[in-house]
């Protein structure tokens, strides 16, 4: 249980900073603004939900990212944003082809890595280092 | 052909060429973060995290959710032959007016099928059910901290008038 608070913690706090400062930095300072965002918010809250654990993800099991929290996120701000005009029912066709798209990449990268040289032998390179 | 690929379509909810744009943009940035990211940390610890949040998301970002003209504008360019033009990959509806669907649900869902297609045989049904609360959790969370950063919208502050 509280494995599950501090997922949603971390949830909720990458959630709304995505949200609430990505499109004021990209309403301010253009293009150089959402880079800087992405090094801010997605850095320090990568940091924080996956290197230093707040989001739960034991050894072995399917991996939690913080892109959940953060597309659910987008989706809720823009609900309650736009609140007696938000059009949710909108959004579901782009939602499914982000969903294909990115089942599609896990499959592949799963192919990739079976060939790519640099996923190979890494108990070797770790052995040598 | 490309007067049906450039209108929109209602059976798809988009016009038929945001179906490849989407689908491709969702597909490189997930891609690129599976590959890319455990290397980059694996090999330069947490500081690699970072490089990879700026090089990797900040780039793609840029490919996948670049709106027109400088700052949010929902209204778009509109071409001189009437239309108006995004420049993401990644589609938005109602001009961006509307919840905005992120890439993070496409680099989420490629992890979680990327873990799945990657575990034995027999375990899969068990992850599966395994992962489903902490989903659940961690969209509920998301979902929290969007609607009250949204609320910010209804304050009625008036700075600067």
């Amino acid at each position: 249980m509280k494995r599950h608070l501090s997922t949603f913690i971390g949830g909720a706090i990458v959630g709304s900073l995505s949200f609430g400062i990505w499109p004021e930095m990209w309403k301010s300072y253009g293009i150089m603004g959402g880079f800087l965002t992405a090094t801010v918010v997605i850095g320090i809250m990568w940091y924080m939900n996956h290197w230093l654990g707040v989001m739960d993800n034991p050894k072995g099991t399917l991996w939690v990212d913080q892109g959940w929290p953060i597309a659910a996120s987008g989706i809720v701000w823009g609900l309650v944003r736009f609140y007696p005009n938000s059009h949710f029912t909108h959004i579901f066709p782009t939602l499914i082809c982000c969903l294909i798209g990115g089942a599609l990449a896990g499959w592949a990268a799963h192919v990739v890595k079976q060939v790519a040289p640099g996923w190979q032998n890494l108990e070797e390179k770790e052995v040598s280092k | 052909m490309i007067e049906w690929f450039s209108t929109f379509n209602p059976a798809l909810g988009m016009p038929p060429v945001s179906v490849i744009t989407t689908i491709f943009g969702a597909f490189c940035a997930t891609f690129a973060v599976i590959i890319c990211w455990p290397k980059l940390v694996r090999d330069f610890g947490p500081i690699g995290g970072f490089m990879s949040a700026t090089i990797i998301i900040g780039t793609f970002w840029l490919l996948n959710h670049k709106l027109p003209g400088f700052g949010i504008n929902p209204d778009g360019i509109s071409y001189p032959d009437g239309g108006w033009k995004q420049y993401g990959l990644i589609y938005q509806a109602y001009k961006g007016a509307c919840p905005w669907v992120d890439m993070g649900s496409a680099i989420a869902c490629g992890f979680w099928v990327h873990c799945l297609i990657g575990a034995q045989k027999g375990m899969r049904r068990s992850l599966v059910i395994e992962s489903l609360p902490r989903i659940f959790v961690a969209v509920l969370g998301g979902a929290v901290g969007g609607a009250i950063t949204g609320l910010i919208g209804f304050t009625g502050a008036e700075l600067f008038k």
